[in-house]
């Protein structure tokens, strides 16, 4: 099966004051049609500057991205523009992501205006419709965005992210902002929206278990690059990179008291300082001489692939209960 | 200080300003009555002209202030300063109104596009910007009305010309804040073009500034206005704008002050207005986003 969206060796790099900054280095990934693609890693590891790369709100520095077997990489904006339709996103904070002064039939028609979606009535009832998919009721329509809580405002962001009848959504932290007893709610949304729709999705987490739930295969970045990826479920059960060994020890779980526990030891690098040879080894319990010397490709593991010279050297010491 | 519950708002505690914004409140009310007041007697006298601004009686020469039918006193030629002062209202207040609005258009376009394009148009732009503010306005005018002659539209038009790109750095280094705003972000995602992006998302959010900033521009308008006129650069000579009462008022400061004082007086009261207003909306407006972040 033919990929809807492949980025080859994307590279996202900024000037700062301090030298120049690789947020991205080399990003290969794809998603196929209808596929969640969960994307992890700490804070600093380059999650959000992917999405905004691949939704080409940030322009590469390096590499191609092929949406639909055309490259989007380089386009101007203004080329972009009939094809935003087809790639939509959801934002972390929908605090900041509606416009205050907007009513919700301004915002969630906003795409299909912009794209010719047709006439009033169709756009009208479209509205209507997308309301009702998201749970919000009719009347939403004519309030503004500070009427409603976090939750509710996250429901508008994705009505207009799917508005255009998008092929894939983005979803940079689309919970992270939102109460525990609200997140469950969203995820299962998203997760109707896709049941209903065959849309694709690429959902950036930094917790495994909730991307674990709801990802098919999962992309694991350290410092802008993927250090491990694989289907979803072997990827948790059997981790092979220690990075990502790590991030599930990180995870809390009921039965978590008294047993021995992986640390992530202290934060990620610099990016602008990047350590030697394998980018993890300052962190690593597995490290040896050859990590700090020799930088891991990321190489094919069975139907995984993962950028370590000890793949799986590390066990997780706790299995994660799948939070449903 | 008592921390209250401000439930799902946010962790930070209402801070207690209540009296400084009632203090801000009061200054917009008295700004907006100050400005009301000139308003209504500049449509007024703008309309029906008093007769007695340009008809005096030699009899009636260097009438100090008094209740004789000459309120505010009366001029060299036994003018009545009071209708001179009404007469040139719609000179001075309609110049620098139409200065300020020339100046703010061009310069929120100028400052829109600005913040928008990205790379070696941007730069353009802002050296065209800095380019013209090191030009001394003076010397702009000078040049302007020498070719174009005196008059109402030439004075107008040369200090909006003039003073467009300081309204565009604000509204540019404003609009730059606003478009990283995840919203903005969000609509060029979304499709939206991005002249429509500035048109609904950037310039509702510069509103405040610009209301501000237009009640500061109108003030600063209106004292440059009177200062080419001063300078014999403004209007006709025969019109009784408030610099060019100012300017005859010179050679007889010491036998006449009223002359002086009542068109200064004029200029004082309505930049006052404005800069209440000004301060007033700025206020009120930083209460907002105060409250809503």
């Amino acid at each position: 099966m033919s990929a809807l969206l492949e980025a080859r060796d994307l590279s996202v790099a900024f000037d700062t004051p301090r030298g120049r900054v690789h947020a991205l280095d080399r990003v290969s990934l794809s998603v196929r049609r209808g596929e969640t693609v969960g994307l992890v890693g700490e804070s600093g590891s380059g999650k959000s500057t992917l999405a905004l790369a691949l939704m080409r709100a940030v322009a590469p520095t390096g590499g191609t991205i092929l949406f639909d077997g055309q490259e989007i990489g380089h386009l101007s904006r203004r080329a972009l523009r009939p094809l935003r339709r087809r790639f939509q996103m959801v934002f972390q904070d929908p605090y900041a992501s509606l416009d205050p002064r907007m009513s919700v039939r301004g915002i969630v028609t906003e795409p299909l205006v912009a794209q010719d979606y047709g006439p009033r009535a169709r756009i009208e009832a479209r509205l209507q419709e997308l309301l009702a998919a998201v749970g919000l009721p009719p009347e939403a329509a004519d309030r503004r965005p500070a009427q409603f809580s976090g939750g509710q405002r996250q429901r508008i962001a994705i009505a207009r992210a799917i508005a255009p009848e998008p092929d894939m959504v983005i979803a940079d932290e689309p919970v992270s902002a939102l109460d525990v007893s609200i997140q469950a709610q969203i995820v299962n949304l998203f997760q109707d929206i896709q049941a209903r729709t065959g849309i694709a999705y690429v959902m950036i987490a930094h917790d495994l278990p909730l991307v674990h739930q709801i990802a098919d295969r999962i992309v694991v970045l350290y410092l802008g690059r993927v250090v491990e990826e694989g289907p979803a479920e072997a990827l948790v059960a059997r981790p092979l990179h220690p990075y990502t060994a790590g991030l599930l020890a990180a995870t809390p779980t009921v039965d978590s008291a008294g047993r021995p526990r992986l640390i992530l030891k202290g934060d990620p690098p610099s990016p602008i300082h990047r350590p030697s040879g394998c980018p993890f080894h300052p962190r690593c319990p597995a490290a040896t001489d050859r990590c700090a010397t020799e930088t891991p490709a990321l190489a094919d593991h069975g139907d995984r692939r993962v950028a370590c010279h000890f793949p799986g050297a590390v066990e997780p010491p706790l299995s994660i209960a799948r939070p449903d | 200080m008592s921390m209250q519950d401000t439930g799902a708002r946010g962790l930070l505690p209402r801070r207690p300003r209540a009296l400084s914004l009632r203090a801000a409140d009061a200054m917009l009310a008295t700004g907006l009555v100050m400005a009301g007041l000139l308003l209504v007697l500049t449509l007024v006298f703008g309309l029906n002209p008093p007769a007695s601004a340009n008809t005096g009686s030699l009899m009636a020469r260097f009438r100090p202030p008094a209740l004789d039918g000459y309120l505010f006193g009366s001029d060299q030629l036994g003018r009545s300063m009071a209708a001179r002062m009404a007469a040139g209202m719609p000179w001075s207040l309609g110049i620098a109104l139409v200065a300020a609005v020339i100046a703010l258009t061009i310069g929120t376009v100028v400052g829109l596009v600005a913040a928008w394009v990205p790379g070696w148009p941007r730069r353009v732009i802002r050296m065209l910007i800095d380019t013209v503010i090191a030009f001394p306005s003076l010397v702009i005018a000078v040049t302007v009305i020498a070719l174009l002659g005196r008059g109402f539209w030439p004075l107008a038009v040369t200090l909006g010309l003039a003073t467009w790109p300081i309204a565009a750095r604000v509204v540019y280094a404003e609009a730059m804040s606003i478009v990283k705003r995840e919203y903005v972000v969000a609509a060029e995602l979304a499709g939206v073009s991005g002249a429509k992006i500035l048109l609904v998302h950037v310039l509702p959010a510069l509103r405040p500034t610009l209301l501000t900033m237009f009640a500061f521009t109108f003030a600063d308008m209106l004292i440059a206005e009177s200062a080419l006129s001063f300078l014999g650069l403004g209007v006709p000579l025969s019109a009784p704008s408030w610099g060019n009462m100012l300017s005859e008022s010179r050679e007889y400061l010491v036998t006449a002050p009223w002359m002086m004082l009542v068109p200064a007086g004029a200029i004082v009261f309505a930049v006052v207005a404005l800069n209440l207003i000004g301060d007033g909306i700025a206020a009120a407006s930083r209460r907002r986003s105060g409250r809503a972040s």
